[in-house]
């Protein structure tokens, strides 16, 4: 039959675009956090250096951020099992106390240091239940 | 005859018989029982009214479709058939085989057709022949879960050989990590990705190459629309599903495909985005998996998939309570519609299991999620699915040959059909 | 011994039944003639003329009438079914149910007074076209040459009035119905056909569009006695039609519709453009067509008008008729299969080649009969001393009808005579 438009080919086009924009949506929104990222606190590069005297962190960054539940599990059990409230840095051969304040000399948030993150990825650690991170 | 004179008839175009073209025909007797086993019989029946192509909403108002291609495939003229940019300009509304009055099925002709298409133009030919026959799928669905296995079970090797250190993230949370390391899935898929892309383009060029010697062969004018343009005019179609929502009676088939569309267009943009990680200036160092569930990418990828789900289903239940609207079903429908819903379903289901923790279930889906995903893509240039690309590049093609545009004047008159001394005679009177 | 002889029952006042009826009777037997319809005639008399040779029907139908009126032997019954046939050959018993004329007979009608009645009733003969009054004549060349009274369209104001409008006992609104049985010995099923319902052919306009007729309409509009007195024009408008279009194979040749080919639509869409043509010199016609068939001595009729350049044919079958968006106008959609053209026709009317189907379709002849999966009766396997004649076999025009009529006819009096 005929080339002519079909009767709803003006409800059509709109669809279509919303369609398109929605897909490119998440695109736009990661440009547009990433511009205005660089202004702002990035969480993630928190602390870069640590605080003056303070000692370096356990790890390095990207080694506790993957393994920071192993390294908690393993000073979990030195504590409760072994009495030994103490952890060697594995690095430095330095002595730390175990506890959440240990972290918190450095990490002063503990929204943006431990939620934020766990948040993100749909996790629910039950840390908390039981220790206390001072705020 | 009045109209007759008034017409003014190109030159050869695709006309019935090609006016200098002998009129010997070599029916090709495999073709025809090829086209009969997957739709039908009833084609044989055709006595040429024109119904089909009068009242088809996408056809050219030159050198219509359906009904030519109803005779070549009668005529057993794969030659001409497999060549034939119309074919695949069809997107099976099927209003042609509602209103065939010998109960036809043009609609599901011009599919058996397009199946044919990709198996004839696949590369390496011996999979378009496995993909084709049933027969091969329980050999198809190994494939990918063996590959899959030996590339997990010598994960360890390989990631040493390449310098990835295997242990990080060991007994990390993210368990995937562990199991199905992203530089191997990527680097797996990426393999895999390239060598169907390889396929896609011989295919087509093989595809494009046919369209262009028949043309020559047949002698018609000079394309008028560059290619580059051609392109740009074909994709804003496929977006806008312009021509499929002309379709009257499959009006849901608009629908269910604009959803599995761009369900499939937002699960390829965060795939992209997801496996460019570690080279995208927009993702932040140190970026980990998986997506917050309300980050927008994890929003668009769900809804892709559920857009998916919707889409497939609809199909599924067009498909299932078939009957005349939505036209008959073949293996190549079956398997395609299956595997796609396979791969959200499982998608899906890994996503929950996911949430839910449950350890070894989460994974095992995964694991056949990913078999799936590989049967999708990587027997895309071969399945049904090869339409994607098919489909556009014969639309690409009749943009650039102008074949929505009227004849040009002067050419010679199309002969009527062999063998109708009837329609002869009159054309004399 | 004819005469002794048991009636042969001619279901059927059509041409087929009419032709059966005078056939055995002009031999001696004796023929029970039986028509639902108030007059005899059937569907020919509706036409304005024959194919080939374009005579009225009128003058066939009229020499019918006479040997009926003149044969003794002839019995008819006009408003009656045949309810029930029991019995087996040479010895049937035929239930016959007549409806009340409520019109005695006894004084003719007087037209002009019964224009004071206001109840009125569309006229199935001119198709529905136009109206008659509630007490009327069938048509002109009516027989009976009797009025009828439509009991259901006539008011009760207009009850009352007949008793002044028509001489005193001529009307007889309490005339009961009345059943009679009786004794034959052999049947003729000549029940005829009924147009293709042209609202079920969704695509092709009818009942949509205004100015979409089908060929029967065609021919009561082309015919003196139509409701148009034989002018061919617009429905929507009673314009003079000069621009027409004929859909052949409207339902016929069409799965969904009429597998089978319905044999006269090609002829009578031929004859129609030629009364178009000869009413209206610059008047243009065009057919749409799967095939033209037209066989032995008509194919010459097809070649003359092939010769006429306002007539233009185009092979292809129609796939859509609309209106056109500014009017009553129509435009035809349809793929010139000669030249590989869709091509999208204006025309100011569209006359759609319905086809044939049979009475026996709807309403079976109460005994166990044989019918084709279309509901012609079967002619093989019939039984024996029922004989079926003319479109309740299968489609076909009058000259086949006619000869298939005298074949019955003749079928019937072997049975008659078989056991002597």
């Amino acid at each position: 039959m005929s080339a002519n438009e079909t009767p709803d080919g003006g409800r059509r086009r709109p669809v279509v675009a919303l369609l398109v924009v929605a897909i490119l949506f998440p695109l736009a929104w990661s440009v547009v956090a990433r511009v205005f990222a660089q202004g702002g606190r990035d969480p993630d590069t928190l602390p870069v250096d640590p605080p003056p005297g303070t000692a370096a962190c356990v790890e390095e960054k990207s080694t506790m951020r993957f393994r920071h539940m192993d390294l908690l599990k393993e000073m979990r059990i030195d504590a409760v099992r072994d009495g030994n409230r103490g952890a060697v840095d594995p690095v430095t051969g330095k002595r730390t106390d175990i506890t959440f304040s240990e972290c918190a000399r450095c990490h002063a948030s503990r929204e943006q240091f431990c939620d934020r993150c766990h948040r993100a990825v749909n996790l629910e650690p039950d840390c908390f239940g039981c220790h206390f991170y001072p705020p | 005859m009045n109209k007759a004179e008034e017409a003014t008839p190109g030159e050869a175009g695709p006309a019935l018989v090609a006016v200098d073209a002998p009129t010997r025909i070599d029916p090709d007797l495999d073709f025809i029982r090829a086209i009969g086993d997957q739709a039908g019989d009833s084609f044989k029946l055709c006595f040429q009214c024109g119904t089909c192509s009068a009242t088809c909403e996408l056809s050219p108002e030159t050198d219509p479709f359906p009904r030519k291609e109803m005779a070549w495939a009668a005529w057993g003229r794969k030659d001409r058939l497999l060549s034939d940019v119309d074919v695949w300009l069809c997107h099976q509304c099927n209003d042609c085989s509602t209103h065939c009055p010998r109960g036809g099925r043009p609609g599901d002709v011009l599919a058996a057709v397009r199946m044919e298409c990709v198996e004839h133009y696949a590369f390496p030919r011996f999979l378009g022949r496995w993909v084709a026959r049933p027969v091969y799928l329980p050999l198809l669905l190994a494939i990918p879960a063996v590959l899959l296995a030996a590339a997990l079970l010598a994960r360890d090797g390989i990631a040493e050989a390449l310098g990835f250190t295997p242990n990080v993230g060991e007994r990390i949370i993210f368990s995937y990590s562990r199991t199905f390391p992203h530089w191997l899935v990527n680097g797996f898929f990426f393999f895999f990705s390239f060598l169907a892309s390889i396929a896609v383009v011989v295919g087509v060029v093989r595809f494009w190459r046919a369209l262009k010697a028949g043309d020559r062969q047949r002698g018609s004018p000079p394309p008028v629309k560059s290619v580059p343009a051609s392109i740009l005019s074909a994709v804003r179609a496929a977006f806008t599903h312009e021509r499929f929502a002309k379709c009257t009676t499959a009006r849901t088939r608009y629908v269910s495909h604009l959803a599995v569309f761009f369900g499939f267009l937002a699960l390829s943009v965060v795939a992209l985005w997801v496996i460019t990680c570690r080279i995208n200036p927009l993702i932040p160092d140190g970026f980990v998996y998986p997506f917050d569930f309300w980050s927008p990418w994890k929003i668009l990828a769900n809804l892709g998939g559920l857009a998916i789900l919707f889409g497939g289903a609809v199909m599924l239940s067009d498909r299932v309570r078939s009957g005349r609207p939505g036209g008959g079903s073949r293996y190549a429908d079956w398997s395609l519609l299956a595997l796609l819903l396979l791969v959200v379903l499982t998608g899906l289901l890994t996503e929950t299991l996911h949430y839910l923790r449950l350890e070894p279930h989460r994974h095992a889906t995964y694991f056949s999620h990913l078999a799936f995903v590989f049967a999708l893509l990587m027997y895309l240039p071969y399945s049904k699915f090869a339409h994607m690309v098919y489909r556009i590049t014969a639309m690409v093609y009749a943009e650039h040959i102008g074949r929505d545009l009227p004849r040009p004047p002067g050419g010679e008159p199309a002969r009527p059909p062999a063998g109708d001394p009837e329609a002869t005679e009159e054309e004399s009177s | 011994m004819q005469a002794s002889s048991k009636p042969i029952l001619v279901i059927g006042g059509g041409v087929a039944g009419m032709t059966a009826a005078v056939e055995a009777a002009e031999v001696g037997f004796h023929v029970l003639l039986v028509e639902q319809e108030p007059s005899l005639g059937g569907r020919v008399t509706r036409a304005h003329r024959y194919f080939p040779k374009m005579c009225p029907p009128t003058c066939g139908f009229e020499i019918n009438v006479r040997r009926i009126r003149q044969n003794p032997r002839i019995q008819v019954h006009t408003l009656a079914t045949v309810e029930e046939i029991s019995g087996t050959a040479g010895a049937f018993k035929a239930r016959i149910r007549i409806r009340p004329r409520y019109v005695t007979g006894s004084h003719s009608l007087d037209d002009a007074a019964l224009a004071q009645l206001t109840s009125e009733r569309d006229d199935d003969f001119n198709e529905g076209m136009s109206k008659t009054k509630a007490v009327y004549l069938p048509h002109d060349m009516a027989y009976p040459p009797l009025h009828v009274v439509d009991r259901e369209a006539l008011s009760d104001g207009d009850a009352e009035a007949l008793s002044t409008l028509c001489p005193p006992g001529s009307v007889d609104l309490d005339m009961a119905e009345e059943e009679i049985e009786v004794e034959v010995g052999a049947v003729i099923v000549a029940t005829g056909w009924r147009p293709y319902d042209a609202t079920r052919l969704e695509n092709l306009g009818f009942g949509r569009c205004e100015n979409v007729i089908t060929n029967v309409m065609m021919e009561r509009l082309a015919a003196p006695g139509g409701p148009t007195g034989g002018k061919i024009v617009r429905p929507s408008d009673g314009q003079a039609a000069l621009n027409v279009a004929f859909v052949q194979c409207a339902g016929s040749r069409d799965e969904n519709h009429l597998p089978y080919c319905s044999a006269v639509c090609c002829m009578a869409s031929l004859k129609q453009a030629r009364y178009l043509r000869e009413e209206n010199p610059d008047a243009q016609a065009t057919l749409f067509y799967i095939d033209i068939r037209t066989i032995g001595r008509e194919e010459s009729f097809y070649y003359d008008l092939l010769e006429d350049d306002h007539v233009s044919f185009v092979k292809g079958k129609v796939a859509q008729v609309d209106e056109v968006a500014d009017g009553k106008d129509l435009s035809v959609d349809v793929e010139d299969t000669l030249n590989g053209e869709t091509l999208h026709g204006t025309f100011d009317l569209v006359v759609l080649a319905t086809g044939i189907v049979p009475n026996t379709a709807d309403v079976k002849i109460p005994y166990e009969l044989t019918y084709d999966e279309y509901g012609f009766v079967d002619g093989s396997t019939n039984v024996e001393g029922i004989y079926a004649a003319g479109c309740a076999k299968r489609p076909c025009d009058v000259s086949r009808t006619t000869k298939d009529s005298t074949a019955a006819a003749l079928k019937a009096i072997q049975c008659l005579q078989g056991g002597e």
